[in-house]
């Protein structure tokens, strides 16, 4: 853009300021929109991959409906899957003296630790010798440690029994404070009159096959003898987690681009007519220009320029605002939101597109207006 | 002895559409412009002298009929032809003055500049014709505040700043009190004096005694009153 044209684009807009003002701030508001909805895809995106990692891409969960699971259940799994490759789980809502409060316990085997993508920060995990001595040890999440300032060798009270904490894990949703004991433990803090050990609820299953098809073929057939159990089983495995996922995502990003494209057409139309009223308003300025020699290229490029000019300005200020709000609008709304690439490219592309189609027709307008019509008015 | 002709004029006729019935406003009319000529060419209202000064300055095309330079012919058709002759050749002024009203005196007389690749925007020759045409005062100014006569010779500054040979007037003093009236017709003696050609357009006959020649457009033809 040469000086020349740059300041008869500024001077547009000077002249014009209440109409330009107002167009820019419509502009503005829709690519606001735009770049928020990029923003919450792009941290629904982010979340959903983290939940997917955490989760494993090759493990399966098998639930467990029932109120009894049949004891044969762990071995013919470790011999579909392998050993090593199953790991029980049965979840508990205890009382904890050290933080006063009912918390989440989970009686396990050594198993999950090698299973689960646990990081361990201090110690260890639960170990075969503390599985087969049930001894009474655990593990906790570090949010757990940081809220009572628990640590390493310190004791915790399950009701009225002591655990010894051997290690402390980031845990998935380390949000959630959790203790891992090992399954073979007596639950001596239940109610009941006589400790038993804990049915598991859930088996955590790490197999070759991805498919959750494939993986609940193989289980329903290795309980075919027990149709009662074999009807109160459910699988969940990471491709069933993504569909999950991705069906919310495609929600989302329809709901989003729908919002987008009405917000884009609504603006395109906006530029669109505020272009026209500005060539009609300026038919003598076009003759004028016409007589002192400028080409039809050089008035369409006058009004293409002012409107992609309006039309991206207004765009890099909406981008600007948007990703400086990603700062504070997670915190005080708690909706995620995430700057990308995508929310600081994408409404400027969006812009200079939707910038060139809506001044196409006014600036063709402008340019094939003849300069003896013009300056008779 | 006859100068040669300039600008000619041969045939031309231009008719407009109003509905399904065509107007004629020109019929075949021929002109011949020599350098240096001041001519005046009057007739009343709706006669075609606007269209005669558009046809001039390559603004608008005839439907028949050719305009030759130095006897050559002006092909209408040649994009690049028709604005090399817009911004070296000819210059309108207009009744209406077509002022840029929020710009200054000054962004109006250099506005045309633009569109010509060899010139800059800030011209020496801007200082020239501020004083010529006693603008210097108001330069700063933006055209809007000018009074009418003073806005006429922001468009006689304009049209001279890109060294034209021609400076079409359309009725220039159409929208000026007579004094404002006389001191652009005194400015436009003096560019005659100069050199230009000019051609202007004028249903006032008070403004006659300062050109050289005199044609009447009657009818769609012109007629040749006075040339002195």
């Amino acid at each position: 853009m040469n000086k020349a044209l740059l300041v008869d684009v500024l001077e547009s807009f000077r002249s014009r300021k209440g109409r330009t003002l107002l167009s820019a701030g419509l502009i503005v508001s829709g690519f606001l929109l735009l770049t928020f909805m990029l923003g919450i895809i792009q941290a629904l995106e982010q979340q959903s991959k983290q939940t997917l990692n955490e989760f494993g891409a090759d493990i399966a969960l098998l639930n467990v409906a029932a109120t009894t699971v049949p004891p044969y259940t762990k071995e013919r799994l470790t011999l579909e899957f392998g050993k090593g490759n199953v790991s029980s789980i049965s979840k508990h809502l205890i009382f904890v003296r050290e933080a006063r409060t009912n918390l989440s316990v989970t009686a396990t085997d050594q198993h999950l630790f090698q299973l689960r993508p646990y990081v361990s920060l201090t110690g260890r995990g639960l170990d075969a010798i503390d599985i087969e001595q049930a001894e009474r040890n655990c593990v906790i999440s570090k949010s757990l440690s940081a809220r009572h300032s628990l640590k390493v060798n310190d004791l915790i009270h399950l009701r009225n029994q002591a655990f010894t904490i051997v290690g402390l894990i980031q845990a998935f949703k380390d949000s959630d404070a959790q203790i891992y004991i090992p399954n073979s433990c007596k639950a001596l803090w239940s109610n009941k009159q006589n400790a038993v050990t804990l049915d598991p609820k859930q088996f955590v299953i790490k197999s070759q096959r991805s498919s959750n098809k494939e993986i609940t073929a193989k289980l329903k057939q290795q309980f075919a003898d027990n149709e009662s159990f074999q009807k109160k089983i459910s699988i969940t495995t990471a491709d069933v987690l993504l569909q999950g996922v991705n069906a919310l995502s495609t929600m989302v990003k329809i709901t989003a681009g729908g919002i987008a494209l009405i917000c884009i057409f609504y603006g395109c139309l906006n530029l669109g007519t505020l272009m026209m009223a500005n060539v009609r308003e300026r038919v003598s300025e076009i003759g004028l220009r016409r007589a002192l020699g400028a080409n039809t290229f050089e008035i369409s490029s006058l009004f293409m320029f002012e409107a992609l000019g309006l039309c991206v300005s207004s765009a890099l200020i909406a981008t600007l605002v948007g990703n400086a709000a990603f700062i504070f609008i997670p915190q005080l709304l708690n909706i995620p939101m995430q700057t990308s690439f995508s929310t600081l490219a994408a409404p400027l592309l969006i812009a200079l597109i939707a910038g060139s189609i809506s001044a196409y027709y006014p600036a063709k307008i402008a340019s094939a207006i003849r300069p003896a019509n013009a300056l008779r008015l | 002895m006859t100068k040669p002709a300039w600008i000619s004029l041969q045939h031309i006729e231009k008719s407009f559409l109003d509905g399904s019935k065509n107007y004629p406003v020109l019929k075949k009319l021929n002109l011949t412009i020599h350098e240096g000529d001041f001519l005046a060419i009057t007739g009343p209202s709706g006669s075609g002298k606007s269209t005669l000064l558009n046809i001039l300055g390559l603004l608008d095309t005839p439907d028949h009929g050719q305009v030759l330079f130095n006897e050559q012919v002006v092909e209408y058709t040649d994009e690049v032809t028709v604005l090399q002759w817009r911004k070296e050749m000819a210059a309108m002024v207009f009744q209406q003055f077509h002022l840029l009203p929020y710009r200054s005196v000054y962004d109006n007389i250099t506005f045309g500049l633009r569109y010509l690749n060899s010139r800059s925007l800030d011209a020496p020759e801007v200082e020239e014709l501020l004083e010529l045409l006693d603008l210097e005062h108001v330069q700063d100014k933006a055209a809007r505040l000018l009074s009418g006569g003073e806005m006429q010779r922001v468009s006689i500054a304009r049209a001279l700043i890109r060294g034209p040979k021609l400076i079409l007037a359309d009725e220039p003093t159409g929208n000026l009190d007579s004094q404002n009236a006389s001191e652009i017709m005194q400015i436009f003696q003096l560019l005659q004096s100069r050199g230009y050609s000019i051609v202007l357009s004028t249903h006032n006959p008070q403004l006659l005694p300062y050109c050289n020649r005199h044609l009447a457009l009657e009818d769609g033809a012109l007629n040749e009153i006075s040339y002195a």
